[in-house]
C-alpha cells in the first residue's frame, strides 16, 4: 500500500521516484517486458495521458491493458485456459491428457487460484479501472 | 471491482458455519488463508477482515485517480484517515490466525500509517529543494 503514496500529485524528488518505481515493478507483478510486448502485438491508438505522477512512475496512457503489464497477460491467459476447459468438457472422460487437465483447472483454477489472482492485484486492477474511466 | 467486495461479503456470510469445511477450503479457501475460520468470532472477524481489505483498496484507487486535480491535501489526508482506519481494524478484529502473522501485520500496518504522513513533506511545507531531496533518502 506504500506505494500508493508515489501516485498522489505531489512533487516528489527524483530520488524517491526512482527507487520507487523500480519497487513498484516488483509490488505489482510486472515482470515481463509489457510495454515491448504490447507494441509487438497490438496496436494502440492515442490516449490521454495520465497525471503527471504517474508518468513519472512509467504509466504513459490511460488504457488499463497498458497499466496492468503482467497482469493482464495473466489475466488473458485465464481466459484462454477457461475456453479450453470449457471446449473440452464434453471429451474430459475420453482423453486421460484431457481429464488430467479438468482436474488441475478444478484444483488450481477455480476458484482458488482465480481469488488469489484477483486479492494480490485487486489494487493495481482498481486504479487501473479507474483510470481508464476517466 | 464493486462486485468484488460484495461478492465476498454474501459468500462469507453464507458459509459462516462452514469456513473451515473441506469442501468451501478446496474451492475458496485462498479466500480465507492465514485468518481464523471457526468460531462466531473468528468467522464474523474473518469476514470483516478481508471486505475491509478490499474496500480499502477500492477508496484508496478512488482518491488517487479522482482527486488527483483537486489540492494534494485531500488526497493525502484521504490516504492517512485509510491508513489509521486500517491499523485500527486490525488492532480490533485480531482474526488473524497465527501470532507471528497478528504481530507482523501489526508491525506492517503501523508502518504503512507512519509513513502516510511524509507526502506532507513535498506538498509545499519544506521549500528548500536540496533538504527535499535530503528528505528523501529517507
Amino acid at each position: 500500500m506504500l506505494m500508493i503514496n508515489c501516485y498522489l500529485t505531489v512533487p516528489m524528488p527524483a530520488n524517491v521516484t526512482m527507487v520507487m518505481v523500480e519497487i513498484n515493478t516488483i509490488a505489482s507483478f510486472d515482470y515481463l517486458p509489457t510495454d515491448s510486448l504490447f507494441e509487438y502485438l497490438f496496436k494502440f491508438s492515442k490516449a490521454d495521458m495520465p497525471f503527471a505522477t504517474f508518468q513519472a512512475m512509467g504509466v504513459n496512457s490511460l488504457r488499463i491493458t497498458l497499466y496492468l503489464g503482467t497482469v493482464f497477460f495473466i489475466l488473458a491467459l485465464h481466459l484462454i485456459l477457461s475456453l479450453m476447459f470449457l471446449i473440452s468438457w464434453p471429451f474430459k472422460n475420453r482423453f486421460r491428457l484431457l481429464s488430467r487437465f479438468h482436474k488441475m483447472m478444478r484444483d488450481k483454477l477455480y476458484w482458488t487460484g482465480t481469488i488469489r489472482l484477483l486479492i494480490e492485484s485487486y489494487s493495481d486492477m482498481s486504479i487501473g479501472v479507474m483510470l481508464s474511466w476517466r | 471491482m464493486v462486485w468484488g467486495p460484495i461478492t465476498a461479503y454474501f459468500l462469507l456470510r453464507k458459509n459462516a458455519n462452514n469456513l473451515d469445511g473441506q469442501r468451501f477450503q478446496l474451492t475458496y479457501g485462498t479466500l480465507t488463508e492465514g485468518y481464523f475460520t471457526t468460531g462466531i468470532l473468528g468467522c464474523q472477524a474473518t469476514r470483516y477482515m478481508i471486505i475491509w481489505f478490499l474496500l480499502r483498496r477500492l477508496l484508496t484507487a478512488v482518491s488517487v485517480v479522482y482527486l488527483g486535480d483537486q489540492s494534494p491535501v485531500w488526497q493525502i489526508a484521504t490516504i492517512m484517515y485509510l491508513s489509521l482506519a486500517d491499523l485500527l481494524v486490525n488492532f480490533h478484529l485480531n482474526a488473524l490466525n497465527s501470532k507471528m502473522r497478528r504481530v507482523m501485520s501489526k508491525i506492517n500496518d503501523t508502518f504503512v500509517f507512519l509513513f502516510s504522513y511524509f507526502p506532507f513533506v513535498y506538498s509545499g511545507l519544506v521549500l528548500d529543494a536540496e533538504t527535499i531531496y535530503d528528505i528523501g533518502w529517507f
